[in-house]
């Protein structure tokens, strides 16, 4: 990209700018470097390299033709992926971006709801909330389908092992995401443009479709390669819900060639990775020409305004209900999980079961004297995890999107490369890379850390990146006209006005990294438990009640201590 | 000057550590064969100055927290630092280690793909135990000079659960040939953990390919969770029944009163797990005296309350150990085939 882009850039101290701009995008590079690039070669290395055997060590190409020639033969793979991938993305897509706007934009009622489910939505692992749905859609004791099938006598109602049932639930997981991603532009948007349409004489949706949606583009581009490659190499839903139903998708392959087998094939798995990296660098191109103008996408501009909510008349309690949607899709699968977490063993709603209820899984998940170190490895490795993230990614999306510095888009794909690392081989990966490093962390909380940086970078970059292209350069340059060095511009004005999108990257990145499994189970060492690692162990061995309530109570404490954290951004004058 | 003074310096610890792992690596391979009466008081005393042992497990449940306890309460001063994972965990952290030269661990027990791995790769060293003698011999991995790689110290083993309000009592399943009757079309589930091929392995070495043709036609589902999650779906009537769940899981929800049943097949895959030493543990006294301790009465008693199975007993069914004779290499490919056949089994 050309520096036509910023065309005001001359105005302002270039030499100055450029020099110290220059030095911090080769600090900030080698930093993203430092944790993207060890992982990725050992990805590439693995996929090229026979595994085991006599010729252990030796190049192979044949991972590639192994999962090219599977493709080849069944091509329903393929066909499957992308219904499942398009589908659940596009989705959560129309849903979540609907919430947020009628959450930020309107006078739908219940708005604060929707904030605490979305957050609760991401203080809870995946796979619980899939058994949660399994428990209540499961074809033959799903406890809705049961319940409505006494009443209807239709049964089942609804298969949740199916292809729709994959979508659906899938798009379930990714509508949070959405909704907050989404929330931040919505908010921050200056209503002028939407009234002029509307004096002009445009309809509500006229409006909606012409003005605001097209301001948004970046972060609904943002949003939608995040959930497509999401689901392009989602494994627990593929595991759990598509495995049950006879259908697979690519991932299913490489689930079970790294986790079904005795000896794990990580060979096929990083090639597998290789070509999914591919995918995601394509479909980054679109992105970059479509936010390639970036001052088309300002929302945030030197005008003083107030964000106006459109009056939905008698309409508003339509988007009332639509957003009661959002906590109902948690409050559901958690309800089925809370139930059988009471009971000693998973049974139908009823008389008889309400009679041996007790509180004997909670006593029995908690109690153990090594939980409450566990609880303070993960509150400290979250913490810090979420605070680095966010850090590196504000200072390398702020690099991208306002320095003409040539290459600064390598910079942005950098960051974004852990995306497409399938969890489990990204663990094997880091367990070996800090090994090897002379670096004295292994062992300890720290790697879990540096870990975590790594797999949640591209997260964080598109929160970041999406929250400063919505501030218009003009306010840095009034300021940097005003006398004040760009630093000074960038920590008085930029910071502040993008917090919203940073702090909302920031619990997600905490809540996630709470809960975060496949790294961690690699990495953790002997005095460095994690809650996370304990939720997998019941998993595995405990049985689903008890699993239950451990999760449930995790899952409260988490969402507590983010509501606390927003309560204490909002006293200290951030509006998020 | 400095930078010289310096350099002598390093040059001097590295020398004195490297001769020390060289007098600790012999000295430790004869305190692992050292049979006087005297053993416990000195690996007590040994490991009592190295403070701790690191044991990497997979066991599951709450037995590795209470052998860790039950040893703690034992030999005051020796704390038990637990990493806990499933074997293919183990595996990749062992064998990671191994290959950066972080000796990390002192005593690993696992089910045996791994040991036999880990002896492959010269991870073991082999030891004696004043209770080996309480131990079949079929326990028992021998090694040169009466002393053994590892010792079974645990057995799991692989049946047919089912859900008694799903599946009549008259249908209750005696073999694997009762699984194609009717009352079972559309009800059977298959974990695709661990548990899944195994069975499948029993099936076709016992039953033949025929058989699981047969099988196919029973619309049998495959399920990616452990086998104590998939018990979970049959207790909840989503399945009726499952031929790859373990027999301690199904007593502990029988004991609840759940509707459900647990039968032994005519064979009965086994899952074992031995005990063994790691070939250059930091804590040599508390490694050996942490692997005397999972084979002594204290923790066998821990394991046989929580319903695992020991090697030695009878329990009027016939056990079938699926890696039994096999290399690495050779269970790999067999584990591969029956993976293979599993997954053919589910697909629609």
């Amino acid at each position: 990209m050309k520096a036509e882009t910023f065309p005001s850039s001359a105005i302002f101290h270039p030499l100055k700018f450029m020099d110290v701009s220059r030095w911090l995008f080769v600090f900030v590079a080698l930093t993203v470097a430092y944790f993207v690039v060890p992982p990725f070669f050992f990805i590439i290395f693995t996929s090229f390299v026979e595994e085991r055997g006599a010729s252990a060590g030796s190049f192979t190409l044949g991972h590639f033709a192994s999962i090219l020639s599977s493709v080849g033969e069944v091509r329903t793979l393929l066909w499957n992926s992308l219904v499942f991938s398009v589908g659940s993305a596009g989705g959560a897509l129309l849903f979540g971006t609907l919430l947020a706007w009628l959450a930020e934009r309107t006078n739908a009622p219940l708005r604060p709801m929707a904030y605490v489910s979305a957050y609760l939505s991401f203080g809870i692992p995946g796979i619980i909330k899939v058994i949660g749905w399994i428990l209540l859609l499961g074809p033959k004791a799903g406890m809705l389908n049961v319940a409505v099938a006494n009443l209807t006598g239709v049964h089942p109602l609804f298969n949740v092992f199916s292809l729709p049932g994959m979508i659906l639930i899938e798009a379930f997981l990714w509508t949070p995401v959405v909704f907050l991603l989404m929330a931040t532009p919505f908010r921050s948007m200056d209503p002028s443009l939407e009234e002029s349409a509307t004096v002009s004489g445009g309809s509500g949706w006229q409006v909606f479709r012409s003005i605001t949606l097209p301001l948004a583009l970046p972060s609904v581009l943002s949003v939608l390669i995040l959930t497509f490659v999401r689901s392009l190499e989602a494994f627990e839903i593929p595991a759990l819900i598509g495995i049950p139903a006879g259908i697979d998708v690519l991932t299913t392959q490489i689930y079970l060639q790294v986790r079904g087998g005795f000896l794990p094939k990580y060979g096929q798995a990083s090639a597998y990775s290789i070509i999914l990296m591919i995918l995601v660098a394509l479909s980054l191109v679109p992105y970059y020409q479509a936010t390639r103008y970036t001052h088309r996408f300002v929302t945030i501009t030197g005008k003083a305004y107030r964000p106006r909510r459109i009056d939905l008349g008698t309409l508003r309690w339509v988007g009332g209900f639509l957003l009661l949607l959002l906590p109902l899709l948690q409050v559901l699968p958690l309800g089925a999980l809370l139930w059988v977490s009471l009971l000693p063993f998973t049974r139908q709603p009823s008389f008889e079961a309400l009679a041996v209820i007790s509180l004997n899984n909670y006593f029995s998940a908690f109690g153990d004297s090594t939980i409450l170190n566990a609880i303070l490895n993960s509150l400290t490795v979250s913490l810090c995890a979420a605070t680095a993230t966010v850090l590196v990614t504000f200072l390398a999306s702020w690099l991208v999107v306002r320095t003409s510095i040539r290459g600064r888009w390598a910079l942005d794909q950098l960051a974004m490369v852990p995306l497409v690392f399938p969890g489990i081989v990204m663990g094997v990966a880091l367990l070996k890379m800090y090994l090897a490093l002379p670096l004295p962390i292994y062992g300890t909380i720290w790697v879990l850390v540096f870990a975590f940086i790594t797999r949640y970078l591209p997260y964080s970059m598109r929160f970041s990146h999406a929250g400063l292209l919505g501030v218009h350069r003009e306010l840095e340059e009034s300021a940097e006209i005003c006398g004040s060095t760009w630093l000074q511009a960038a920590r008085k004005i930029v910071v502040p006005l993008v917090m919203p999108a940073l702090f909302a990257g920031w619990i997600y990145i905490f809540l996630i990294t709470i809960r975060e499994l496949a790294v961690a189970l690699l990495l953790y060492s002997p005095g460095s438990q994690l809650i996370s690692v304990r939720i997998w162990e019941l998993w595995e061995n405990g049985h689903v009640g008890e699993l239950a309530a451990f999760s449930l109570v995790i899952s409260a404490g988490t969402v507590m201590l983010a509501v606390i954290f927003q309560r204490l951004a909002e006293r200290s004058g951030l509006q998020v | 000057m400095r930078v010289l003074a310096i350099a002598v310096l390093i040059l001097l610890i590295l020398a004195s550590d490297s001769r020390s792992q060289a007098t600790k690596a012999t000295s430790f391979s004869e305190l692992a064969a050292y049979t006087g009466a005297d053993r416990e008081q000195k690996l007590a005393a040994g490991a009592k100055n190295e403070g701790k042992v690191v044991w990497y497990t997979s066991l599951a449940g709450s037995s590795y927290k209470e052998i860790g306890k039950a040893f703690e309460a034992k030999y005051p001063g020796v704390k038990v630092e637990i990493y806990r994972g499933t074997s293919e965990d183990l595996m990749a952290k062992i064998t990671a280690e191994a290959q950066a030269k972080r000796f990390l661990v002192d005593a690993v027990e696992t089910t045996l793909p791994l040991l036999r791995v880990m002896r492959e790769e010269g991870l073991l060293t082999p030891f004696t135990s004043p209770h080996l003698g309480k131990y079949p011999d079929e326990a028992k991995e021998k090694a040169d000079k009466g002393l053994v790689f590892w010792t079974i110290d645990r057995e799991s083993y692989i049946g047919v659960a089912f859900n008694k309000k799903s599946i009549p009592t008259s249908a209750a399943p005696k073999s694997y040939e009762d699984l194609l009757r009717p009352e079972f079309k559309g009800k059977l589930g298959f974990a695709t953990s661990d548990t899944g091929p195994r069975t499948i392995g029993a099936m076709l070495i016992h039953k033949g390919e025929e058989f699981l043709k047969k099988l196919g036609k029973q619309e049998v589902t495959l399920h990616s969770m452990s086998a104590r999650a998939l018990l979970d779906l049959v207790v909840s009537g989503e399945l009726g029944a499952s031929p790859t769940v373990f027999r301690s899981h199904s007593s502990e929800v029988i004991g609840k009163g759940a509707p459900v049943s647990w039968a032994p097949m005519e064979v009965v895959p086994t899952n074992a797990g031995g005990v063994t030493v790691a070939a250059r543990p930091p804590h040599p006294h508390a490694a050996l005296l942490l692997a005397d301790f999972i084979l002594g009465p204290e923790a066998q008693k821990i394991l046989e309350k929580l319903d695992y199975g020991n090697a030695s007993k009878d329990y009027g069914f016939k056990r079938w150990y699926p890696e039994k004779g096999l290399t690495t290499a050779q269970y790999d490919k067999e584990n591969t085939k029956w993976e293979k056949v599993l997954r053919e089994l589910g697909r629609k």
